[in-house]
């Protein structure tokens, strides 16, 4: 006679028990398999997302940190806002001791440009430069294709008129040009000015000078013109200041002409690269002068 | 007769009672007929047993071999599956006994004592007869038990799935399937008893 031990004992359960443990299993196996499914994809869709929201954050930096237009701000103190296509101010550029000072205690980085400027005219340390109106000449050079906007966004600043100030507008011919030699725009507007007059005359001079003292050469230089060209004398007004004389006898009739950004040599917004064949164009704006 | 056995190479499946049939006939188109629609099932089987692939391959020929044998006088037209597992579970579990290099001995007596927690007082089970009344009573004491807990036993000790490959499987915990088994062995030593199996 056999013995069975109790393991072989379930060797007689029923058939149907068997199958239905079996397809029990197999089920289970499928379920098993759906849900890891799920959560794979589940993953893969969390990665993807993860990697969407990786990418737009990073362009949307990009597209923010990106400078589109630029204004120069010099009296003594030489400083340059580069702003992004929504007009904020996404990094300062200072070109002379005075201006890192003043910055080193503002905080202008991520203001819209209006409020920049305004905090700017409006501390005291930058306005101390500003208030004496006989050596100090405020004046803003704007790179940029929305000119209009910043020029009115700039005139409606508080300290605009109270100092007298003056915009200019120019080109990323020049800024480039400007930023290679270290020199703010406009000073190197004044700079090229210059020149034309006195061919010695070196760019690393003219951003040691003041906008004033700069202003009153390119006016000496232009009166002594005026003196040997005796014709024009008549229309000339005694009065003006020498930022007027440097408009006038440069960019005459500019004052009503308005520059696009195209002229400027700024790029359209949206692929915001910057070229530039056209001529240099100037515009002056006046302050209170 | 190892001329019969054919490795399943796919195919379209017969109903279990035409595979019966051929068996009964004497054709041994039945053994390409069973390896094709049972022959990995009845491999997982004797893999789950023995842990060697190369030994449940040969469980599984043999286990054709004894099938050729018992049909007839035995005609499992409406299980056949489940009469191939008994086969190759019974071929499966003498080959681990036998053959110490497999090292599923302590596996299989893991599991001895596990069931003998609850039938280990059974009189000796001299005869088939008693074999199938036993097996008859688990078989109602399981029909009693909601179908996850049937499960998890008929696969742990009929299957001999390891607690990992059946929490693995069901999808619950290892505890859980340890506390289910337990509950269970200690439900079926007091069903026994009532019925009057245990001595």
């Amino acid at each position: 006679m056999m013995k069975r031990d109790a393991l072989e004992v379930m060797e007689f359960i029923d058939s149907d028990i068997i199958d239905e443990a079996d397809m029990y299993i197999n089920k289970s196996i499928t379920d098993k398999q759906v849900v890891s499914l799920r959560k794979r994809m589940l993953k893969v869709t969390s990665w993807a997302a993860c990697l969407v929201l990786v990418f737009l954050t990073v362009a949307g930096v990009r597209v923010y940190a990106k400078p589109v237009s630029h204004i120069g701000i010099d009296v003594n103190p030489s400083l340059e806002l580069c702003l992004n296509r929504w007009n904020y101010v996404v990094e300062v550029k200072t070109y002379n001791a005075e201006a890192r000072e003043i910055c080193d205690n503002l905080n202008l980085k991520h203001k819209y440009y209006a409020n920049a400027v305004n905090e700017l005219l409006c501390d005291d340390k930058f306005s101390s430069y500003c208030k004496d109106d006989e050596t100090a000449d405020l004046t803003f050079t704007i790179v940029a294709n929305n000119c209009d906007d910043l020029q009115d966004g700039i005139k409606a600043c508080n300290g605009y008129e109270e100092n007298h100030g003056a915009i200019y507008f120019s080109d990323v011919n020049t800024m480039e040009k400007a930023h290679e030699s270290n020199c703010s725009i406009g000073k190197y507007v004044a700079y090229e000015e210059l020149k034309k007059y006195d061919p010695d005359v070196s760019v690393n001079d003219c951003a040691d000078m003041t906008m004033h003292e700069l202003h009153e050469m390119i006016d000496n230089h232009h009166s002594e013109g005026h003196n040997s060209d005796s014709h024009e004398d008549e229309n000339h007004d005694s009065n003006n200041h020498g930022v007027d004389e440097y408009d006038t006898h440069n960019f005459s009739g500019a004052n009503d002409e308005k520059i696009t950004g195209s002229d400027c040599g700024l790029p359209d917004t949206k692929d915001g690269t910057f070229t530039n064949d056209k001529s240099e164009k100037h515009e002056h704006e006046h302050g209170h002068h | 007769m190892k001329a019969l056995i054919i490795k399943n190479k796919g195919g379209i499946s017969l109903e279990d009672d035409k595979i019966v049939q051929l068996f009964l006939s004497r054709d041994e188109e039945a053994i390409r007929k069973t390896s094709e629609k049972y022959g990995t099932r009845l491999r997982a089987v004797a893999l789950a047993i023995t842990s060697d692939y190369q030994t449940s391959e040969e469980c599984e020929n043999d286990t054709y071999v004894q099938a050729w044998n018992l049909i007839p006088p035995n005609e499992p037209k409406t299980y056949l599956y489940a009469f191939l597992a008994r086969i190759i579970r019974h071929i499966s579990i003498d080959r681990c006994r036998k053959e110490k290099t497999l090292k599923r001995g302590a596996f299989i007596t893991e599991l001895t004592e596990e069931m003998e927690m609850c039938i280990s007082a059974v009189k000796d089970l001299e005869s088939e007869l008693e074999a199938k009344e036993l097996g008859a009573a688990i078989s109602k004491f399981l029909r009693s038990l909601p179908k996850e807990k049937r499960v998890i036993f008929v696969r742990r000790y009929f299957f001999m799935d390891s607690v990992a490959e059946i929490s693995k499987r069901c999808a619950i915990s290892e505890s859980k399937v340890k506390t289910v088994l337990f509950r269970v062995r200690k439900e079926l030593r007091e069903y026994l008893k009532k019925e009057g199996y245990l001595i």
